[in-house]
């Protein structure tokens, strides 16, 4: 069974308000067996049953799935490949890093069998943010990653949670932010993140990008022994940087370089705070001045308040 | 926005004739100002697919700047997830539309993405043919309706499995009748779809709702094996059209009183190749009686 916790990027901020209608849940169904054929031979075996009752939905419909084909699952052999490079466009410098570790496709593409993709998909979550989760366990799991792996992934992550929540905004289901505000309490606005950083991290990132950029040039150069690969990637350094993740005029959002101490203060009002915990965060922080800093963000309306 | 069209007019909806198909910035494409110039009468309006992300593009800007009869086929929108049909969507489906000066909307039924609209999401799955899947999609053909103010014409879209107990004729004949509007048959779909059933192609007629259809869609394909022997009639807008959409159309074009367009979806193919597919449509057309 699938476990009801949200993946580590996405703290179920973004889940459905009601429970979905039953086709909509047999529909997520068919889509977890169009991505995953392990999963589709699950539900077409001895263990289809114990998996369908926990789903709740009527036994004709397992009746018809397994009447049909099994090989209609995977007649697209694409599919997975389109989906990841979706999800590359927004973890490309981290997956590269990763990948240059691994250097398996299929331990790539093993994302679609985790329990991570299913939950996202059966609870209708967001595949970049349950991707960004599952990438930073396989960071930390496999040997002989890049340092910068996990930095460069925390910027791109905080990138895509911005992304979303700004979709949500526009889309009328503004997430998180549809909590009324107390009077007091104050936090950052949807489409806005801090992150801080080791030093070195976004040059890392930018010098990725660039590497997967001369690739593009020439993919078959990936076949050459003499390719230049990501050896001597930028190394984070043991000083912090601090960026602020904003919206863009164009529903994008960008980065910026901000002091240290904003990002490192941002980084805790992601959730809202109330005025009565700030001596405690100014002393977890070290900065004795979180009225003030808290006020000047207001100020620049990156954050609001109840 | 209250409703700007009622039940009853969809049969007085202007005759566009024979139109292409265009998607927003796929290339190649086909370029309707350059096609329309070098084969004059061949093509009458054009039908251009995108969604809200994407809009329009120059080439269709170009398509309308000059007069060109259009209409809007969203890529976009989960008629089966009432949820999915969301302000953001509204307003910018809206505009397109209006900008294109589209007499009608269209898209395929069921869900367009799995999920959120987002990256990564998009998967086009058939809707659960069901009364109660049908009853769904007919109240989000009728929210949309009202809030762009424009017909809504729901698609039955392609797929290799379908799940539940209707046919896929008498799930639309249902989305229909609840709606109280017109549907789009896209005759590959319907080929695929008898072809994943078992049954011929023109085994069904009898529960086409011909009252309702007001767009046709006909599209070229062919038979693909997969790697591990699996056939099946794939939808892939090649120029040639398969010999059980021919069936259908020669059989369901004459019989539908209120059928206002008919697109040949083959946008990637070079013109010289689908010019015959065209002639041949306007043939089926002009002897119509609609």
């Amino acid at each position: 069974m699938l476990s009801d916790r949200p993946g580590r990027l996405d703290h179920g901020q973004f889940r459905e308000l009601a429970p979905p209608h039953w086709t909509s849940v047999l529909q997520r169904v068919t889509v977890r067996m169009l991505f995953d054929p392990l999963f589709a031979r699950r539900i077409y075996g001895p263990e289809g049953e114990t998996l369908w009752s926990e789903l709740e939905l009527p036994r004709s419909y397992l009746e018809q799935i397994r009447r049909h084909d099994f090989r209609v699952w995977n007649a697209d052999r694409l599919r997975r490949m389109r989906a990841m490079k979706g999800l590359l466009a927004e973890f490309k410098a981290s997956s590269a890093l990763w990948l240059a570790a691994t250097r398996s496709q299929e331990a790539l593409l093993s994302f679609f069998s985790s329990e991570t993709f299913h939950r996202a998909v059966q609870s209708r979550g967001y595949l970049a943010l349950a991707y960004g989760s599952w990438l930073e366990l396989k960071i930390q799991s496999t040997a002989h990653v890049a340092a910068g792996a996990l930095p460069t992934l925390r910027l791109e992550s905080a990138l895509a949670l911005a992304r979303r929540e700004l979709r949500e905004v526009r889309s009328g289901r503004p997430a998180r932010h549809t909590k009324h505000l107390e009077p007091g309490e104050v936090r950052l606005r949807p489409g806005y993140r801090a992150v801080s950083v080791p030093s070195g991290t976004l040059s890392c990132l930018q010098a990725v990008e660039a590497w997967l950029f001369e690739q593009s040039l020439l993919p078959v150069m990936a076949l050459c022994r003499d390719a230049r690969g990501l050896e001597g990637m930028p190394l984070p350094g043991s000083t912090l940087e601090g960026f602020l993740v904003e919206p863009t005029p164009s529903l994008d959002v960008q980065l910026s370089g901000i002091p240290v101490a904003y990002a490192r203060l941002g980084e805790v009002f992601h959730e809202a705070r109330t005025r009565s915990e700030f001596p405690s965060i100014a002393a977890a922080l070290n900065l004795p001045e979180v009225e003030e800093m808290v006020d000047s963000l207001l100020g620049a309306r990156v954050m609001e308040a109840g | 926005m209250s409703a700007l069209v009622s039940p009853s007019d969809y049969r007085d909806l202007p005759r566009l004739g024979v139109g292409a198909s265009t998607e927003a910035g796929t290339r190649p494409s086909l370029d309707p100002v350059a096609f329309a110039a070098e084969h004059p009468g061949l093509i009458d309006f054009v039908e251009y697919g995108s969604d809200v992300d994407r809009g329009l593009d120059a080439s269709i800007r170009g398509w309308v700047a000059q007069g060109g009869a259009t209409t809007y086929h969203f890529l976009d929108v989960n008629l089966e997830e009432e949820s999915d049909i969301d302000d953001h969507w509204l307003s910018g489906t809206r505009r397109a539309a209006e900008e294109l000066g589209a007499p009608w909307i269209c898209g395929d039924s069921g869900l367009w993405h799995f999920g959120p609209r987002d990256q990564g999401h998009g998967l086009l799955l058939p809707p659960i043919l069901t009364r109660d899947s049908a009853e769904i999609t007919a109240r989000g053909v009728r929210h949309i309706r009202q809030q762009v103010g424009k017909w809504v014409l729901p698609e039955n879209p392609p797929s290799l499995y379908f799940l539940g107990d209707l046919h896929i004729l008498d799930y639309f004949r249902l989305v229909s009748e609840l709606s109280e509007g017109p549907i789009l048959l896209d005759l590959a779909h319907l080929a695929i779809f008898q072809r994943a059933i078992g049954a011929s192609p023109t085994s069904a007629l009898e529960r086409v709702p011909f009252d309702s259809v007001v767009e046709i869609h006909v599209a070229g394909g062919g038979e693909v094996t997969t790697e591990d022997g699996f056939s099946y009639l794939e939808d892939d807008h090649r120029s040639v059209v398969h010999d059980d959409v021919w069936a259908l159309a020669e059989a369901i074009i004459p019989r539908c009183p209120n059928l206002k367009a008919i697109v040949f979806e083959c946008e990637h193919n070079p013109p010289d190749r689908v010019v015959s597919g065209f002639e041949r449509l306007h043939r089926l057309f002009g002897a119509a009686s609609c």
